[in-house]
């Protein structure tokens, strides 16, 4: 199994962001993660990545538990994310937030670095050619020595995208990548997160634009108060009634 | 075309800093090598504060302790007979080492913490110093009557007079620029400054934060270690009123001035900080002088409001954006 996730529970203080939350993915799927706000979709993504630590359950991520690993391990095993509110390195190039992405596949230290050995100088031309690759995949090359903070809000949310492509994952989450886009920029992305598809990432997706969502993920799973109250493909989610009452009902 | 302009003025900048402050000596103003070379100091420590401060964004307020620790045990040695060339080498490395023992603990501390234990770890190696007078002879300071510092020497060369302590001081502030400049753009210095930007992104691009803080945090120390062994050699006395805190809020608040994370910037800060006044003192007098610090106060405050950035902002690296250029 891909990434299978048993029994994942977790609190703050009393509250229980996450309850008892089983799933699993399978390689090359893309998968559409919903609920209303406050279900707990970005904790769960959290978890995965390492930023927090589950209170219990496991995560298994290609026959590996990683629930109790360091972010920056999790990164270097294939499990790369985006985040709700885009935190890129501001005062940095578009190029070289992306260059950073690549840190954990390169090598150079500090006497490479300092001495200009010819393999530093062939790591840092392949770091910047990448990175140019990945720029011109999100549509940014043109922008590339622009600082990230002075980007409009649609490029930076592809700008990070392309800095999760560059630690080269197997996994990719993306946490509401079209908030604050127009619906041409929203469509675009959905053609981009295809495309990263075909290149054989599997894609977990936190969205709130149902049409973004029913249109590209092959099984949706819902989240309620933590828990899971559905799963399926997007014509069976759009007809389950509870989903429907979460969305409508209560609130 | 602007790659050639930068070798010119390169070239000029050398030229200057090789011959204007023997020249100026010569020509009656007799503190300009004096002065040039405290500047040469106060740069090493300033370029080592602006990789953990600048680069990584870690407020230090203890610097001077590093800077201290080096003058001190430079002193130790060197009276003990101690060759220069060993010094050196020994004494960065001890100090380094009780950088790495004040990291471990610290840098699990963030932002303002961080900045309350480093400055409380200033104090107490001030107050070390102070009072472990059979060490370091407290505030009567290092060497002790009958004992001396010896003039550094490499093979046939001695390092005695101003002048080539000036050569001395310049070429390891050239090898630090040196030093700045290329971790600055390398895979290294990118991961420092993407740790100051955001560290919960950083470690999730893949970085090991903590790992890299305590490294960037341990190397400045090399800086700071350097200038201490250097200022040893050269004025050949040393005492705790050298290294109080108020000298380390002068060196965080130059780089602030300069641009945090800008080699341009700290460098001629440092120039404006420390240099302005003392080449000024001959003409303006003592009296106005003394109050160079109301000037520097009011100035940080000026900066501060109206161009937080500091005088030469920092710039990141430009690259061509051509797709695949292999
Ligand atoms: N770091 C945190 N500390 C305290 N409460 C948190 C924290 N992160 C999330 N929560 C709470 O957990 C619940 C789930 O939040 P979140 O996972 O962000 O929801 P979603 O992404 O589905 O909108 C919310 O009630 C939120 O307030
Ligand atoms: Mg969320």
């Amino acid at each position: 199994m891909f990434l299978q996730v048993k029994n994942l529970t977790k609190h703050f203080g009393g509250l229980l962001a996450l309850d008892n939350l089983n799933l699993t993915v399978s390689q090359g799927e893309i998968v559409g993660l919903i609920g209303p706000n406050g279900a707990g979709k970005t904790t769960f993504f959290n978890l995965l990545s390492g930023v927090y630590q589950p209170d219990e359950g496991e995560i298994i991520f290609l026959h590996q538990r990683i629930d109790r690993i360091l972010a920056h391990r999790i990164t270097a095993l294939g499990v790369s994310r985006t985040f709700q509110n885009i935190r890129l390195f501001a005062q940095m190039t578009a190029l070289e937030n992306v260059m950073v992405g690549q840190h954990c596949r390169t090598r150079a230290e500090v006497k490479e670095a300092l001495l200009r050995t010819s393999g530093f100088q062939k790591e840092e031309n392949e770091i910047q050619g990448k990175a140019k690759e990945l720029l011109d995949f999100v549509g940014l090359l043109s922008k590339g020595n622009e600082l990230a903070r002075n980007l409009p809000y649609g490029d930076q949310r592809r700008l990070e995208i392309a800095r999760a492509l560059a630690t080269e994952p197997k996994l990719l989450l993306l946490d509401e990548p079209t908030a604050g886009m127009n619906p041409v920029e929203a469509k675009e992305l959905m053609s981009l997160i295809k495309k990263i598809r075909e290149q054989g990432v599997t894609v977990l997706l936190i969205e709130h634009q149902m049409e973004v969502v029913m249109n590209i993920s092959e099984r949706i799973i819902v989240l309620n108060y933590g828990e899971k109250i559905a799963e399926g493909k997007p014509e069976e989610i759009q007809q389950n009634s509870l989903v429907i009452d979460a969305y409508l009902g209560t609130e | 075309m602007i790659f050639i302009e930068k070798k010119i003025f390169l070239f000029l900048l050398i030229f200057f800093l090789l011959f204007l402050p023997p020249l100026g000596q010569s020509l009656g103003m007799y503190y300009t090598l004096h002065i040039s070379a405290l500047i040469g100091i106060y740069l090493l420590l300033i370029l080592g504060l602006n990789l953990i401060l600048g680069f990584v964004g870690l407020l230090d307020l203890g610097f001077i302790a590093f800077y201290a620790c080096g003058a001190y045990l430079s002193a130790l040695l060197s009276i003990r007979g101690w060759n220069f060339c060993l010094v050196l080498p020994a004494t960065i490395i001890l100090t380094v080492l009780l950088r790495l023992l004040l990291g471990l603990p610290a840098l699990r501390l963030r932002g303002d913490y961080l900045a309350i234990v480093t400055l409380g770890f200033g104090e107490i190696m001030r107050l070390v110093l102070n009072n472990w007078d059979g060490l370091t002879n407290g505030p009567k300071g290092l060497p002790r009557v009958g004992e001396a510092i010896s003039s550094p020497k490499f093979f046939f060369l001695t390092f005695q007079s101003d002048l080539s302590f000036y050569y001395l001081i310049l070429f390891f502030v050239i090898l630090g620029i040196i030093v700045s400049r290329r971790l600055d753009n390398s895979r290294i210095g990118r991961a420092w400054i993407a740790i100051r930007e955001d560290e919960l992104a950083a470690e999730t691009c893949g970085i090991n934060v903590d790992k890299v803080k305590l490294f960037a945090f341990c190397f400045s120390a090399i800086y700071a270690a350097t200038a201490g062994v250097l200022y040893t050699h050269w004025i050949k006395f040393i005492s705790p009123e050298s290294f109080t805190f108020w000298e380390s809020v002068l060196l965080v608040s130059m780089v602030v001035l300069g641009g945090m994370g800008s080699i341009p910037g700290v460098i001629l800060a440092t120039i404006l900080v420390i240099g302005v006044p003392e080449f000024l003192r001959g003409l303006l007098g003592t009296q106005l002088v003394n109050y160079r610090m109301l000037f520097f106060g009011l100035g940080l405050v000026l900066m501060v409001i109206f161009r937080p950035q500091g005088i030469v902002p920092s710039k990141r690296r430009e690259l061509e954006l051509h797709p695949s250029n292999e």
